[in-house]
């Protein structure tokens, strides 16, 4: 204080002020144009001695109104009843140099914030003694900061808040740096669980292996963000379906700084769209399925309506008889077919496998399709050499799989059309073509076709039920015999081909005829039983027909009665009749000395494998789903013989 | 002099129901003949001379709303009625058809009091 007493002017304010050195003016001269800085010269008592044009600006004061006047004008109140001026100026002269921040006044009183630099200016200076003091106005700059500062914060806030979303951020590397309490929510982990740890432990273990964690940051990296949808793992191992964006944060050298991660769970949405599209499926296969039986009702209900009239002549008659035959053949099968693409979508179809001529199946198949083939006037080529092409297989599939592609291919060629078949042993598998000159496929659709919706998204008005079921259960089938098919088209009207490939095996040793090929024969004495007395009557009039010795029961009580008396040699049993069904009286046949060794027939309306099992355990050998055509019981019973021959004689 | 008998063309990929539904017409009094496929419909028309076409949609290769839009597009054909058979009965399968130039669209398998309206020639519109 005395050294600083000692070096004050003497004189008091204004005019009094020593006039500014050699020194002092070329500083005066050299800052007075500065407008970004406040720079004025203080005596040692702090009283201003010049101004700039920066002062001016600043702080508000033409210099004629500031010179002479102490510098804790440019204080607010509290800070000069703190005596910070002064303790400035004292701080300046011990350490050569202060330097503060803090609220400053304008000559209009408001407040701006202010960097301040004071010098003690010393006398080698050449600028006598006193002070160099420098302001710069920090108002925009801490305005920018504190705005910043606020909205870092309610940012931070927000996102540590949002629980509808994963948002955490990442390292450069794909280390994990922040976690909200949606994250926590989703992903199941606590921020300190997961904090460092590297983002892949948020995937599955094949999304990882596939390297898309890294693919996604390098993705993000190279396009600024990428956005992803798939499944990924919360911390006790579930998953969940998952929307990622991912948005690579840069630093201002073009670096990448980091990177922002947003997951949300969709899970409930993907789970809905799953169930909306599985519905929708249903929906049109309903449709579908529903239009393709109307198809056949609609010659049934005019054949029935030819029929119910008095004056009816003879080939209307037989006409309109055959056709309502036809279309009840083909309604059946369709439920069947219906019926089996369920099983073996269920995985219940049991194959009973044996070594099979792929001459024969294919003769049965052509056999069985003929009712339509016939129909539309096609002409059937087969070119399958017999007893040559063998292969395991159940052998009522193996027909069923040929009966569908030669329906499929009449269905889908304009009457008159041509239908060929040819089998040949490629490399080791029995390959099996079936070609028509129909309306051929779409190669869009071609992939597609043997899945159970495809038609009904193909064509709203296409008769179909062929490819809607037929073919789906071919594909099923073929793969239950460790075979493929393929469809090939040139194109639409261009014709289709299916090609069935089966393993080939070696020819059985000692080649049979087999067993179910139609023999002439001796009547048999048949019984036929069923509670449904039409039923009953019908099919014995159709055996009667065919030359068998007929009775006929309508009661399980009965039918032990009459097979008692009349020791038939084939029963065809109706499995549900009240009081004693089909599955008892078989049992009482079998331990019935006379019908012990009959041939046991069931007849029902069951055809799932469940209720040939139970036929089979009851003691039937052949279980035979309503209606019964007359055609597959025939051989049944024709067979007796050779069978009879075959069993141990008693 | 009895009023001249309907003529009606029935065209059905299925042999079975053209033939079976041709029966049923002639018995209730009515000229009917079946062909099996678009083209032959196309063909056998103006001789043929059809006071009504019971036309199936489903048919490979020409569709029946192909068909339709092909006699519509004839002057000479504009007074045949145009009855869509079809297994098809949702709304928006009736709207198509009817689009296509069909006066009726008619739902399998069909009633024979439908039938038989047809025959007499009233217009039924029982579809």
């Amino acid at each position: 204080m005395a050294e600083e007493s000692a070096r004050a002017p003497s004189s008091g304010l204004g005019s009094h002020l020593p006039e500014l050195s050699e020194a002092e003016r070329a500083l005066q001269l050299f800052v007075g144009g500065i407008d970004d800085y406040a720079i004025l010269l203080l005596d040692a008592s702090g009283r201003v001695r010049s101004w700039n044009s920066g002062a001016r600006r600043i702080k508000g004061y033409e210099s004629q109104e500031i010179i002479g006047r102490h510098f804790s004008a440019f204080y607010p109140p509290e800070a000069v009843a703190k005596g910070w001026p002064d303790y400035e100026l004292q701080m300046a002269v011990q350490r050569g140099r202060f330097a503060d921040e803090g609220w400053r006044l304008r000559k209009d009183g408001t407040r701006f914030w202010a960097s301040v630099v004071i010098t003690a200016l010393r006398p080698s200076d050449r600028m006598g003694t006193g002070f160099l003091k420098i302001t710069r106005d920090l108002s925009e700059r801490r305005a920018a900061e504190e705005a910043l500062r606020h909205s870092e914060e309610r940012h931070r806030l927000l996102v540590a808040g949002v629980r509808e979303y994963a948002i955490f951020m990442l390292s450069p590397e794909g280390l994990i740096s922040s976690w909200n309490s949606g994250a926590e929510r989703i992903k199941g982990y606590k921020a300190a669980e997961i904090i460092g740890r590297h983002f892949s432990c948020l995937y599955p273990p094949e999304a990882v292996a596939k390297g898309l964690p890294e693919w996604e940051l390098e993705t993000a990296t190279r396009e600024g963000s990428v956005e992803n949808e798939g499944w990924r793992l919360t911390k006790s191992g579930g998953r969940f379906w998952a929307n990622v964006v991912i948005t690579a944060l840069f630093k201002e050298d073009g670096a990448v700084q980091g990177f922002a991660k947003i997951t949300r769970d969709m899970s409930d949405r993907h789970r809905l769209e799953d169930l909306l599209r599985v519905d929708r499926q249903k929906n049109e296969f309903l449709a579908l399925l529903t239009q393709e039986m109307r198809n056949p009702l609609a010659p049934i209900r005019s054949a029935l309506h030819v029929l119910g009239q008095a004056d009816l002549d003879a080939r209307s008659s037989a006409l309109v008889r055959t056709i309502a035959v036809r279309q009840v053949d083909h309604l059946t099968r369709l439920l069947d077919d219906l019926l089996d693409v369920t099983q073996v979508a269920r995985g219940r179809i049991e194959l009973r496998q044996e070594r099979v001529d792929i001459a024969l199946a294919i003769r049965r198949a052509v056999e069985a399709a003929s009712p339509l083939t016939v129909e539309r006037r096609h002409q059937v080529t087969v070119d399958v050499p017999r007893n040559q092409l063998w292969v395991q297989a159940d052998p009522v599939r193996l027909e069923q799989i040929f009966t569908n592609l030669i329906l499929n291919a009449a269905k889908f060629t304009e009457a008159q059309g041509r239908i060929w078949i040819a089998a040949r042993n490629e490399a080791g598998q029995v390959v099996i073509r079936v070609r028509d000159n129909g309306i051929g496929i779409d190669p869009l659709v071609a992939s597609r076709i043997f899945d159970l919706f495809v038609q009904a998204e193909r064509h709203p008005d296409r008769k179909s039920g062929g490819p809607g079921i037929g073919l789906t259960l071919v594909r099923r089938l073929v793969e239950l015999h460790r075979g493929t098919v393929e469809v090939m088209s040139a194109g639409p009207g261009k014709g289709s081909e299916f090609v069935v490939s089966l393993p080939a095996v070696e020819a059985p040793i000692g080649e049979r005829q087999p067993a179910r090929e139609l023999q002439h024969h001796e009547s048999l004495r048949v019984l036929v039983v069923d509670d449904n007395v039409d039923a009953a009557d019908s099919l014995a009039m159709a055996l009667r027909l065919s030359g068998q010795e007929v009775r006929v029961a309508y009661d399980g009580a009965a039918a032990l009665a009459i097979a008692a008396e009349t020791r038939p040699e084939a029963v065809l049993l109706d499995i549900g009749m009240p009081v004693m069904d089909g599955y008892l009286v078989a049992r009482r046949l079998r331990e019935t000395a006379g019908t012990e060794h009959a041939l046991l027939i069931a007849v029902t309306g069951w055809g799932q494998d469940d209720h040939r099992r139970m036929s089979k355990e009851a003691g039937f050998d052949y279980h035979l789903v309503k209606p019964v055509d007359p055609s597959t019981l025939m051989p049944l019973i024709a067979g007796y013989h050779d069978r009879a021959g075959a069993r141990p004689q008693h | 002099m009895t009023e001249p008998a309907s003529r009606i063309l029935v065209v059905d990929d299925s042999p079975d129901g053209a033939d079976s539904l041709s029966v049923v017409l002639q018995m209730m009094g009515a000229v009917a003949e079946a062909v099996y496929d678009g083209p032959s419909a196309l063909a056998r028309i103006k001789a043929f001379a059809p006071t009504a076409v019971l036309l199936d949609i489903g048919m490979p290769n020409m569709d029946g709303l192909e068909v339709a839009r092909r006699i519509r597009a004839d002057p000479e054909l504009a007074q045949v009625r145009l009855i869509a058979l079809t297994g098809w009965g949702a709304e928006a399968d009736r709207r198509r058809t009817l689009e296509s130039g069909f006066d009726d669209h008619w739902v399998k398998p069909v009633e024979p009091d439908q039938l038989k309206s047809l025959v007499r020639g009233a217009a039924p519109d029982l579809g």
